[in-house]
């Protein structure tokens, strides 16, 4: 056969049309595809017997129930809710369900440290072994013992056994400065000294409230217990219209907890405090308050009505906070005509402090309308009736510790009132005053980084002859350490959660491994007792425990002897439903079947501790809630009649208005974690990316205000205060207030890993703490900045 | 609904804007069950990967009248029935059948290791819910061990979406199998990111069964899907009482 031009060229197309119409090509590429994806480096996870166990969350004091899936017991590969927790119900914030990242992150510390160069170099950070370094610390605990009240230490937790072994060591060996990080808490314990003449936590019961006035509070946004507080929102959403609870956000800054609010009443910066006054000026002027309550119950009401009238009359608010005269009258009168209706305060977070007289002037609103210690309203934190510890042993040196003075002056003759006062701290150890800083131990926070007004303690740290830090992470504090304790995760280890703040019920949470360590740490209340014991006499006798865990069951048996409450064991319960005094039969018969099963559940809770009548509630010198307040008297704080009432002071921002133009504020945001650990990388990649791109974060800044100055969308800028200047980007957006530049906290870090290291600037550099004269507590919600384009 | 046919069974969610306090715990809930991998840099929004993505809304008003919203999009899983391509748009245009929708639950799958990476569906989708993965995925070495055996890790060059965590209908499905029964209860599958929801803003189920909450919400007065007017036909519903938040989902501007 011939093969003719016209055959071939038809061979061809014959075989080309042929091939195509095969599933051949189709086929090849399909393989090519599959087998040059299937590369060996692509992880693939090893496979296993799934099983789930119970623990709770650590990563913040809001102590949700959490659900750990793990792979033949060795890998842990989720985390979610738990249903059976009463404080979560299931649900989960991000950074709960980020927790394995924690867990198995890089920047975990795998050994005990020692600092064998310069402080800060990571290069000399030297890895020793356990013996060596408990050795080293008892060492030297031992030679300084005739200065023990030198020891200084800074606790990241409030509440728990774990921080209470940390005050119990320095208790024994003799030292007064036991620290926590300061958060608005601080304001608000001394608040409800002066007011109520205890200093219990509040307990909200806003499931049952019907108008919630949040001043300043990111109520969905972290403060309290964070998913507590959105499940609660959740909640008020659900009810059917009629019924439905109203939210009242009052911020100067359009948050999220604003927008989502019914009603955002945007004030100007810093005067929430004088907006409450203002309404409680019409509440009383107008007759709209709970008079058996305030007839019966409270003390100083003329000398409160005569200041109101005086100073907060609605024109007068009207100036101050920018609020329209009407809105104010409005307010007031929705409020007092709403049962029950609270008031929150504590700014953002829970950790941006406002003044005590902030807290005071909320606090009254409460009273006011009688949400006092009554459902829908504002309690106190029911006790948990944990066992107590033995007393601690002291010798003549911890009796002569006891009664120094503190380092930071609280509870000495200028600051009588406060528990503590971490900025005075850091201002005496620059100035070495009363007495200098030997040793600092910081066990899970990060004030290197975290401070707001961070510079003054990065100076203070090369007066502290030794810093020592109990992280499980390599954070800014923990690099500059000069030995270092690792702790396991709390996925690791044991330890008791105890009630998240702002809760209305008793709950007792026990977290527990859920893997064996990681790495070579060790539980910190294991190294406290190893360390006492090392150092033997009365520490050692002050710690008679074999372990950390012996002294935690010690306490729990507490809840068996009073044999009250349940194990929460069972999706769905919802304790502030039939409200507080509710007995509840306990599903456990004894002390260890009780442990079994909070080690199986996680969770103790409790209903039956009511909320106080008013006849018992106060413990001031007049018994009744004090408007006018008879302890601050009592305590020797002398001044004007004004400083004895709530009352509203603007306060001096740091800086000349004509050098700094605009004000600064500080904001927290649910996606860029403020605590002792970094944002991880899977909640770094929801943060929006005019909040951080690249390694720039952004302020936010009102489009009129950026007009003014020449500025558009991403222009790189740099902000300056008396502190200090940062390179940041602006972002343009009407949720910012006209002259004011707003800040994420909780960005720019220089320790962890990669993944977060350099990213955005840490607005705690250029923060400048204001100290109230009168309760000696800083504030540091606004700067004066001057911004200028770069 | 539309005329698919079906055995009765067409998952679909609902979530109600009012109620999401945007806290993002969806999206990490998310990336954590599916193994979403992540690079040192997420900010750059056009290569990072986030199959529950949360979109920022904001009602273009001045200072004090502004008001935001969150709005978390997974993938939607468009139920559309156009005569005569019954398909979403994304299955429609895949050369090599990776992405299908299954007609007896209505999720539409994706199967990266059938994917070619041309990235077609990613154009054809209307939400953005479609994701390339530029670089093979990598984890700092310990992190690893985190990873759920659950889901496969993906490859460099395929493409990667919501799957409605597809996995924990087929566990759900053996469980109810082990006992005896052919139809699952109402909750007794749910994705990661409604079991995650804190406010319970997120609600997921049977569109077709008539009783499950899920159908009634998205009857209420107040329900509406994105981009309606394409006519996909996402199963997943929005509730807001918010005019200018409804208006925004139609991009009517």
């Amino acid at each position: 056969m011939k093969l003719d031009r016209r055959a071939f060229v038809k061979l061809i197309a014959g075989g080309v049309g042929g091939t195509l119409l095969s599933p051949l090509p189709w086929k090849m590429a399909d393989d090519t595809a599959i087998w040059s994806q299937n590369w060996f480096w692509r992880p693939s996870p090893e496979r296993g017997g799934a099983t789930t166990a119970n623990t709770v969350c650590q990563l913040c004091p809001g102590g949700c129930g959490v659900r750990v899936r793990l792979i033949e017991e060795k890998r842990a590969v989720n985390i979610d809710g738990n249903p059976s927790h009463p404080v979560n119900q299931g649900g989960i914030c991000p950074l709960g369900a980020a927790g394995l990242q924690y867990l198995y992150g890089p920047s975990r510390i795998e050994t005990p440290l020692q600092q064998t160069g310069k402080r800060g170099d990571l290069e000399t950070l030297k890895a020793i072994s356990w013996d060596e370094a408990l050795e080293i610390l008892a060492i030297k605990l031992r030679g300084m013992r005739q200065k023990a009240r030198g020891l200084v230490c800074v606790s990241g937790k409030r509440e728990g056994t774990l921080p209470e072994l940390f005050a119990r060591f320095l208790h024994a060996y003799g030292s007064p400065n036991y620290n926590v990080m300061p958060a608005a808490a601080d304001a608000e314990s001394v608040g409800l000294l002066v007011s109520q003449g205890n200093s219990s936590p509040l307990g909200y019961d806003l499931e049952n409230s019907k108008l919630v006035i949040s001043f300043g509070s990111g109520y969905i946004e972290g403060w309290g217990a964070p998913n507590r507080m959105m499940m609660a929102f959740g909640h008020w959403r659900s009810n059917p219209k009629r019924d439905r609870s109203k939210i009242i956000q009052v911020e100067t800054r359009g948050s999220l907890s604003a927008s989502k609010a019914d009603e955002w009443v945007a004030v100007a910066p810093g005067t929430e405090a004088a907006l409450a006054l203002g309404l409680a000026q019409v509440i009383v002027s107008e007759g709209r308050y709970d008079r058996t309550f305030v007839g019966q119950y409270t003390h100083g009401f003329d000398e409160f009505r005569g200041l109101l009238r005086r100073n907060y009359t609605p024109e007068e608010v009207a100036a101050i906070t920018g609020v329209e005269k009407e809105k104010i009258i409005g307010l007031a009168r929705e409020f007092a005509g709403t049962k029950p209706a609270v008031a929150l305060s504590g700014w953002g977070q829970g950790r941006m402090q406002g003044s005590m007289y902030d807290f005071l002037a909320v606090q009254s609103l409460n009273a006011l309308v009688g949400s006092l210690h009554k459902p829908g309203g504002v309690t106190r934190t029911p006790q948990v009736p944990l066992a107590p510890w033995p007393k601690v042993v002291l010798d003549a040196t911890s009796l002569t510790g006891e009664n120094e003075p503190r380092l930071d002056g609280s509870k000495g003759p200028q600051f009588p009132l406060p528990a503590q006062l971490f900025h005075n701290l850091v201002k005496n150890i620059n100035e070495g005053n009363p007495y200098p800083a030997e040793m600092l131990w910081v066990y899970e926070a990060n004030p290197a980084h975290d401070l707001a007004d961070v510079q003054p303690f990065l100076e203070a740290l090369n007066k502290i002859g030794t810093l020592v830090s109990f992280s499980s992470f390599m954070d800014e504090t923990t690099q500059l350490a000069d030995l270092v304790l690792p702790g396991p995760t709390y996925l690791e280890r044991l330890e008791d959660a105890p009630i998240p703040p702002g809760l209305q019920y008793a709950v007792f949470s026990l977290s527990q491994p859920m893997l064996s360590p990681r790495f070579e740490t060790r539980h910190p209340g294991d190294v406290l007792i190893q360390l006492a014991n090392s150092l033997g006499g009365n520490v050692g006798a002050s710690f008679p425990w074999s372990d950390y865990e012996t002294a935690l069951m010690e306490r729990v048996k507490g809840l068996a002897d009073v044999g009250r409450g349940q194990v929460a064991d069972e999706p769905g319960l919802q304790p502030w439903k039939d409200g507080q005094g509710l007995q509840l039969a306990p599903n456990y018969d004894s002390f260890d079947d009780l442990w079994e099963k909070l080690t199986e559940h996680g969770c103790w809770f409790d209903t039956s501790e009511a909320m106080p009548s008013w006849e018992s509630a106060f413990t001031t010198p007049s018994r009744k809630f004090e408007f006018y307040s008879q302890k601050m008297r009592e305590v020797g704080i002398k001044g004007n009649e004004l400083i004895y009432l709530p009352h509203f002071k603007p306060v001096e921002l740091a800086g000349d208005p004509r050098d700094y133009p605009l004000l600064l504020m500080p904001y927290e945001t649910m996606v860029i974690t403020n605590g002792p650990v970094a944002n991880p990388p899977c909640i770094t990649n929801t943060l929006f990316d005019f909040q951080l791109k690249g390694n720039d974060s952004f302020v936010e800044v009102n489009p009129k205000t950026a007009a003014k100055m020449g500025l558009k969308e991403g222009d790189r800028v740099a902000l300056q205060t008396e502190r200090g200047t940062l390179e940041v980007r602006v972002h343009l957006t009407e949720a910012a207030r006209p002259a004011v530049v707003f800040i994420p906290t909780g960005l720019g870090h220089s320790g962890f890993d990669s993944y977060i290291k350099g990213k955005g600037v840490n607005a705690n550099m250029i923060l400048v703490a204001q100290q109230d004269q009168v309760t000696g507590l800083a504030s540091w919600w606004g700067t004066r900045v001057k911004i200028s384009k770069v | 609904m539309s005329g698919n046919k079906s055995n009765g069974v067409r998952y679909g969610m609902v979530i109600d804007l009012d109620k999401c306090t945007g806290c993002m715990a969806c999206s990490v809930a998310c990336q954590q069950e599916n193994n979403v991998s992540f690079r040192e840099d997420e900010t750059d929004k056009l290569r990072s990967i986030t199959w529950l993505e949360v979109f920022y809304l904001d009602n273009g008003k001045p200072y004090p009248e502004h008001r935001r919203a969150y709005m978390p999009r997974p993938c939607l899983h468009c139920d559309s029935s156009h005569h005569p391509y019954p398909y979403p748009p994304c299955t429609f245009v895949c050369p090599v059948n990776a992405t299908h929708r299954d007609e007896e639950t209505g999720l539409v799958n994706h199967i990266p290791v059938r994917c070619i990476g041309c990235r077609y569906c990613i154009s054809a989708c209307s939400y953005h819910a479609r994701y390339f993965n530029w670089w093979d995925p990598k984890w700092p070495e310990p992190m690893e061990k985190m990873l759920t055996p659950d889901v496969s890790t993906r490859m460099r060059g395929v493409v990667e979406k919501c799957t409605m965590c597809v996995h924990r209908l087929q566990l759900a499905k053996e469980r109810a199998f082990m006992e005896g029964r052919r139809e699952l209860h109402e909750g007794e599958y749910v994705p990661a990111c409604v079991e995650a929801c804190p406010a319970r803003a997120m609600t997921f189920g049977n569109l077709l069964d008539p009783h499950s909450e899920v159908a009634t919400l998205a009857r209420g007065p107040h329900a509406f899907r994105l981009l309606e007017r394409l006519a996909t036909e996402p199963k997943v519903y929005y509730l807001s009482t918010q005019k200018w938040i409804r208006k925004l989902a139609d991009n009517v501007m």
